[in-house]
């Protein structure tokens, strides 16, 4: 800095300078060699015979501000001495755009509008280096960029449609639940039924040997136990996330898991009952594809709630968390038969 | 990725503004130029104008190294490459100014293949410069939509064959042509040459050539040409820098069916500044340069470079020919080559005339694999007394040198004081 100043100072009768002006009004005196440099400019005092005086100054345009304009001249004083060699430039320009940031895209802006092509190259090739290898976050953070797009959008150009992920959980969803369904079918036979009715039998048995009270509370508080893993199951994942929207989603589950806490806990009977009827459908053929209606309309009912809110949900890393709430649904699939009786 | 710390990290403030999305277009399209073409389309998820910035990119690269997961190749590697290519074309928008393919394996380029497709899209899309590398050694046929970019300034083609549409027009604003591992059947590269009047600048490296090519150009100004050729004939008034490596193509063609018509090439030059002629350049060409027969001389030539062997007449009589019209030659680097046949001669240099003045403004001679044979010696001897602003002579004998020949070196006389002789 000193000896380009030092430079201005010494050889002042035998320099001609061109006088400049920022868009905030301030004035200042150039050699001319330097601002020639400078294709703008150039033409501003060839063409309009600009410059000359402090009165006539250039008007500079509105991008460069005078800390850019600045490192312009620093940048046009050391390229425009002849005889320099490529190693030298290469180092200087190397030094030259190590700066913050924010100062570098706007020493890119201000050469742009003085047509500095070849700064204009160095600094946009400097801030391509800063963006190289990093993710979107990192970018986002240094340049200040807003994180306005929704993680559909974010999404979409990337992926080819196989990769949707809400379709791939749909699917998931609905191979999920045929595969319940085909164990169902299993259990129809023989086996469970059996299994059933002994366990049927036992608490009939209970109740006989020790009347309504204590062993009854005992199962209860089994069954409690078991449902309250469910509650949790339920409950967990909009604990585990802080974000609001997300919140909107998971109510609707959330009463459904009420429900399945609360109805079978009335009475273990009740629960009884409600497998009952299951087990007749089950045993039933015939009901089989009223079964299928259901789970088709389950699923697309999912889907449903899923798509209303999912822009805003659809973290790639929540898929496990919808998943488990798919596996709290899944429990759910006794109660809609039930509320039909 | 991105989700890691998306839920901590946001930290908004206002005095940070975001000024580089506000950079004009072309900026923008200037830092996306400069990023692997995998990342500019990643920058879609940055912010939302950001979004579409990147489907106006101007320059596309495509490297299937960069797709490469793992080691070998497999299909579903190959696949991911096309479909990205696809997606970006398909989502593009503006003009494509330049398109770069570097791919690993021909199925892409093969007839049918998805480059038919793309030259079609950027053909129309005002394409300046198309770059199609393939490291696969087989030969795939340039579609012929390629033909079609009018507007193309720079094609690099490696490993294609082409065949000139019945309608082409010519590329009238394409100023450098270059063709790696080119395999010519027939005369197209003159054709096509001949079609382009603002070529500037022609490259065929590992040329094979089995046919007699013939190129005219009057714009050139660039010319290399290196491979294994039959017939090769150069009409280039203006070209100003020309390198010339040619093997002879022994395997298809006895070596007298070679031929390299040299005395028409440097004939027909005007604006040479340097030629270099290497490998079995000057060997074929030879006989056809009499003494004499040269019109014309050739006062910008200041750099010559020569494979040759100086014990061969014809050869050696070639040579000074050269010389002879290049009154100001600066820098001359000899590859000495013994190739062991033809008419040996060990008086040639001695019996030129001293007095000539052929090395008048000689400054630097280069001679390679110097053997110390009588016509090497002889022809050193004639450069050292005959070249006055001789600086450096450098001599590289790889050790071959015995000590009598030494001797004899060092008691050569020196028109030049200043000369410097530097034995390597």
């Amino acid at each position: 800095m000193s000896e380009t100043e030092l430079a201005v100072i010494k050889p002042e009768a035998l320099k001609t300078y061109i006088w400049l002006q920022c868009f905030d009004g301030s004035i200042q005196q150039v050699e001319e060699e330097v601002a020639m440099f400078c294709p703008m400019i150039c033409r501003e005092i060839v063409k309009n015979g600009t410059g000359s005086s402090k009165n006539h100054a250039i008007a500079l345009p509105e991008r460069v501000n005078p800390a850019s304009l600045s490192l312009i001249l620093d940048y046009c004083r050391f390229h425009q001495v002849p005889g320099r060699s490529n190693k030298e430039r290469k180092s200087f320009d190397e030094k030259f755009v190590r700066i913050d940031t924010e100062r570098l895209c706007e020493l890119t802006s201000a050469a742009d509008s003085l047509q500095l092509k070849p700064l204009v190259d160095l600094t946009s090739r400097a801030l391509a280096r800063i963006i190289e290898g990093k993710t979107p976050e990192e970018i986002r953070d240094i340049f200040h960029l807003p994180d306005d797009l929704t993680e559909e959008e974010k999404l979409e150009p990337l992926k080819n449609i196989n990769d949707d992920p809400r379709i791939r959980l749909l699917n998931r969803l609905y191979a999920k639940k045929r595969k319940e369904l085909q164990e169902r079918q299993k259990l129809k036979d023989v086996q469970v039924q059996e299994e059933q009715k002994d366990e049927r039998s036992l608490d009939e048995l209970l109740c006989f040997i020790n009347g309504d009270g204590g062993s009854g509370g005992g199962k209860t508080a089994k069954s409690k136990k078991k449902n309250k893993r469910r509650k949790d199951q339920a409950k967990n994942p909009p604990k585990a996330d802080s974000e609001p929207v997300n919140k909107e989603h998971v109510t609707p589950c959330k009463v459904d898991g009420g429900n399945i806490s609360r109805l079978p806990c009335q009475s273990p009977d009740m629960q009884d009952d409600v497998e009952d009827p299951f087990e007749d459908a089950d045993l039933d053929d015939g009901l089989d594809p009223a079964m299928k209606e259901e789970l088709d309309r389950e699923v697309e009912d999912f889907a449903r709630r899923l798509n209303s809110v999912w822009p805003e949900r659809m973290h790639l890393g929540q898929d496990r968390r919808i998943e488990s709430h798919i596996g709290g649904n899944g429990s759910l699939q006794r109660f809609p038969g039930f509320n039909h009786r | 990725m991105d989700r890691g710390g998306s839920q901590k990290k946001r930290h908004k403030s206002v005095a940070n503004v975001d000024i580089i999305s506000n950079l004009p277009d072309v900026i923008k399209d200037k830092i996306l130029c400069c990023l692997p073409i995998k990342e500019a389309v990643g920058t879609c998820l940055l912010s939302r104008k950001w979004r579409y910035t990147w489907a106006s990119m101007t320059e596309l690269t495509f490297r299937e190294d960069d797709f490469d997961l793992g080691n070998g190749i497999e299909e579903g590697e190959s696949n991911k490459f096309v479909y990205f290519i696809i997606m970006v074309l398909s989502l593009h928008n503006g003009p494509i100014l330049k398109f770069e393919l570097n791919v690993r394996r021909v199925h892409l380029l093969s007839p049918g293949g998805h480059i038919h497709r793309w030259m079609l899209m950027l053909s129309r899309n005002g394409v300046k410069e198309i770059q199609i590398r393939t490291k696969i050694w087989r030969n795939y046929k340039i579609p012929s939509s390629f033909f079609s970019c009018e507007e193309l300034e720079y094609a690099c083609l490696q490993g294609c064959v082409f065949q000139l549409p019945p309608v082409f027009t010519g590329f009238k604003r394409i100023h450098t042509l270059h063709f790696i591992d080119f395999c010519a059947t027939e005369n197209n590269i003159g054709e096509l040459v001949a079609s382009c009047p603002n070529l500037e600048k022609l490259v065929l490296s590992r040329l094979l050539s089995f046919a007699d090519i013939i190129i005219h150009s009057t714009k050139l100004k660039i010319l290399r040409v290196d491979g294994m050729f039959k017939h090769l004939s150069l009409v280039t008034p203006h070209v100003s820098s020309a390198a010339i490596n040619l093997q002879v193509n022994t395997g298809y063609v006895p070596r007298a069916g070679c031929n390299f018509n040299l005395s028409q090439f440097i004939g027909s030059l005007l604006d040479i500044e340097n030629i270099s002629l290497l490998g079995h350049a000057f060997e074929c060409a030879a006989h056809g340069i009499l003494p004499g027969k040269l019109p014309r001389l050739l006062n910008r030539l200041t750099e010559i470079t020569l494979g040759i062997d100086l014990g061969n007449l014809k050869e050696a009589n070639a040579a000074h020919c050269l010389f002879q019209v290049a009154p100001n030659l600066r820098c001359l680097e000899l590859q000495l080559i013994y190739r062991g046949y033809g008419t040996p001669t060990s008086n040639f240099w001695d019996s030129i005339d001293h007095q000539s003045g052929l090395f008048n403004n000689l400054d630097t001679v280069v001679l390679n694999n110097f053997a110390g044979s009588c016509a090497e010696s002889g022809f050193l001897k004639l450069l050292l007394e005959d070249a006055p602003v001789l600086r450096i002579a450098q001599i590289k004998d790889n050790n071959k040198l015995d000590k009598e020949s030494l001797r004899r070196l060092l008691k050569m006389r020196r028109a030049s004081k200043d000369a410097e002789v530097i034995l390597l």
